[in-house]
């Protein structure tokens, strides 16, 4: 029996189809405009690399800020909850996750069976997500993905503010101006960032083992800056974007049992 | 008329709206209600509101009555008194039961519960006071800026006396000295400082209590000075009484839901029933308040007795600082699956200790003063502790309110107070009193529903 976790963020969906308890098939695909669209194409992408339908789903869990818009899923769950749950899986012995996503980023504290024992959230601002990234990234005429290693580069980096993508945005055009190096700005950019989402995760707290999960972990200069602040080692699954999906498509199965 | 309709959900009789309606068309075409916004309260009524429950009706009914008198007061040749919030309601219900010719309202909660609760265009009001002193974007009071935006507007007549407290913070004494300024009002500061050790909460010290009510004898001698009416101790003492009822009328109907399981009904009713009988300090409500209470304990004792509630059997208790003007952020906690038993305006055991004052004012200052929220942020903090443990809650949700001083300084403090002390999870949310254009029960619905999710798994253990 198959089961599907779909996890439809601001800035990317992800589907993992599940057999037995293990992933079968996964697919990313940028969110797009037309969320059931890209509900529909994200599933039918992974379902296609094995061979497989929609109709032969048993239960779809829907999960991220679009869940309410999965034409064909079963239940909604929030990411918070499912990512705790994938993470689980794969990292049994993680207490504290750093989920960094697209426009949004969350601490989330995990018990020893991966249930959720607190977390937080940021609110309205970009600040800390990777928004805050893509938005730097234009402005140094960078491609995001180069944005990481040149953060390792750097031993003095710029201070910049934590509190608003915007006022950041004017901060690093001023910096620029004045001669800083790439390095030290971008380095800073990171350092403004970790500093944001480890200050919204003080009343959660950290615990070992801390994972990052979500699109922004596979930025290598976020994980050193985290690590800074929290004065802790952190874990990147082997695909940090997928976790919400797997937590998703994990309580799909437990659907089963339920019935 | 277009809007009988939303009179008759709202439990006017039909009798009723036809003798009102000479005054009902003059209040309503001054306050700007359109067909459109009409339109919108009904659908907000039948969305919000467990009109099934005449209590209910007639309760928003009586909203809607504060806000015709409140809209008319100066058509009908009324001496108008303002108070701004938190209102020392037994003062202001003294002043108001002096002569029928003197009308007294906190007017921003009027405001806040019929023009944003129920009509959904609290914005409107908002948006003249940024356009004339508030400026938007820079935390300033929204109960406040609501009653700047109503005098500027017209909707709100401009009025006699006004009568800040500085109890809970500063900016009351600020923004209504200046409307004084502007519209040539004479002011009369109920001064306080808000500057208890919150560790000793709710022991009040003898200190402000007498100045409370020091202060309070000089704001009767102007308001002598302003109406040419006295108030004396009987009719301080009558008026409190009727205050005394009104709130265990409340307390009443707050108590029979307490415990209730499932819960019979919504907090969108019950707060807003219990902020009626607490915070509109108006004489509008005198005459009909008890009724209704009366009748909404009545029919919510039937649906306990039926075993119907809006929410399966064992679902967790929270307390919540709720937003009066958006109802659909209670509705999507409950929605989430939890069941909100009261809020941060509730009356704790711990304040309720017999007054060693002797003076009249002295011992109803010193009620007044052991609110939390009139005590200080560590008071506030330690209050909002003390209800999740009385009400014996599940959890809590607090609005950490940007623009408001009392409400954005307790709410991180109470979770640590609450989560260390009680063991029990607290979600804080950003959230605002009144001006909700920033915020949206969307916007929150995922650490909501997480955070429900959360309370329900630990309910669960905790049975086992």
């Amino acid at each position: 029996m198959l089961f599907a976790g779909i996890d439809i963020g601001a800035a990317t969906a992800k589907v993992v189809i599940l057999r037995d308890g293990k992933i079968l098939s996964y697919a990313i695909i940028p969110t797009g405009f037309d969320v059931i669209n890209t509900a529909n194409e994200v599933t039918r992408l992974a379902l296609e690399k094995v061979d497989h339908s929609i109709d032969e789903l048993e239960f779809v869990i829907s999960t991220g800020y679009a869940r309410s818009a999965v034409p064909f899923a079963n239940k909604t769950l929030t990411e918070i909850l499912c990512h705790a749950k994938g993470v689980h899986l794969l990292l049994p012995r993680a207490r504290t996750i750093i989920d960094i996503g697209g426009q949004d980023s969350k601490v989330i504290r995990v018990g020893e069976s991966g249930n959720v024992i607190n977390f937080n959230m940021n609110d309205k601002c970009a600040a800390g997500t990777g928004r805050f990234f893509e938005v730097m990234a234009v402005v140094l005429g960078l491609d995001i993905s180069e944005m990481g290693p040149i953060a390792l580069k750097s031993s003095n980096p710029c201070q910049i503010s934590s509190t608003c993508t915007v006022f950041a945005e004017t901060e690093v055009v001023s910096l620029r101006a004045q001669g800083r190096s790439r390095e030290d700005l971008i380095s800073g950019i990171h350092k403004a960032a970790a500093s944001r989402v480890v200050t919204m995760g003080k009343t959660v707290g950290y615990e070992k083992e801390v994972v990052l999960t979500g699109g922004v972990a596979k930025n290598m200069g976020v994980k050193k800056f985290l690590e800074d602040e929290i004065k802790m080692e952190t874990v990147i699954p082997e695909e940090p974007q997928i976790m919400g999906a797997l937590g998703a498509a994990l309580f799909a199965q437990a659907e089963l049992g339920k019935k | 008329m277009y809007y009988d309709e939303l009179l008759r959900l709202c439990g006017f009789e039909p009798e009723e709206i036809e003798e009102e309606r000479p005054r009902i068309e003059k209040a309503f075409e001054k306050l700007e209600l359109t067909p459109e916004d009409i339109d919108r309260g009904e659908e907000r009524v039948r969305q919000y509101f467990d009109i099934e429950l005449n209590g209910v009706r007639k309760m928003l009914g009586l909203w809607v009555k504060c806000l015709i008198d409140l809209a008319l007061a100066r058509e009908e040749r009324k001496k108008i008194i303002y108070s701004s919030f938190p209102a020392f309601t037994p003062l202001t219900n003294a002043m108001a039961m002096v002569s029928e010719d003197i009308f007294v309202a906190a007017p921003e909660i009027i405001l806040v519960h019929t023009v944003g609760m129920i009509f959904g265009k609290l914005p409107s009001l908002l948006e003249v006071a940024e356009g004339d002193l508030l400026q938007r974007g820079l935390a300033n009071c929204s109960l406040l800026q609501t009653m700047l935006g109503g005098i500027t507007k017209g909707v709100i007549p401009v009025p006699d006396l006004i009568v800040p407290s500085g109890v809970l913070c500063d900016q009351a004494p600020e923004l209504d000295e200046l409307i004084g300024r502007i519209y040539g009002v004479p002011v009369a500061y109920l001064d306080s400082v808000v500057d208890e050790m919150g560790e000793n909460w709710p022991q009040t010290s003898e200190r402000r209590v007498k100045y409370l009510a020091q202060e309070t004898n000089g704001v009767l001698a102007k308001f002598e000075e302003v109406t040419g009416y006295t108030v004396t101790e009987d009719i301080s003492q009558e008026a409190n009484w009727r205050y005394i009822n009104l709130l265990l009328g409340g307390n009443q109907v707050l108590e029979l839901v307490k415990n209730a399981d499932p819960a019979p009904i919504s907090y969108v009713d019950i707060g807003t029933m219990f902020r009626l009988t607490r915070f509109s300090s108006t004489t509008t409500i005198f005459g009909d308040v008890g009724g209704m209470i009366d009748l909404l304990y009545g029919e919510l004792k039937e649906r306990i007795g039926r075993g119907e509630g809006i929410l399966p059997k064992g679902a967790p208790g929270v307390s919540i600082i709720m937003s009066p003007t958006e109802p659909s952020i209670v509705k999507m906690i409950e929605e989430s699956g939890l069941v909100v038993r009261v809020d941060a305006n509730a009356t704790t055991e711990a304040e309720s200790a017999p007054s060693k004052h002797k003076d009249f004012w002295e011992r109803a200052g010193e009620s007044f003063l052991r609110k939390g929220v009139c005590y200080c942020g560590l008071g506030f903090a330690t209050q909002l502790k003390q209800i999740c443990k009385e009400w014996d809650l599940d959890g809590a949700i607090l609005n950490y309110q940007l623009s408001c001083r009392g409400f954005s300084i307790a709410p991180l403090k109470a979770k640590e107070l609450i989560t260390k002390e009680l063991g029990i999870p607290v979600l804080v949310l950003e959230c605002e009193a009144s001006d909700i254009r920033d915020y949206s029960a969307e916007a929150m619905r995922t650490r909501v529903e997480t955070f429900a999710e959360v309370l329900k798994a630990a309910k669960a253990a905790k049975a086992k």
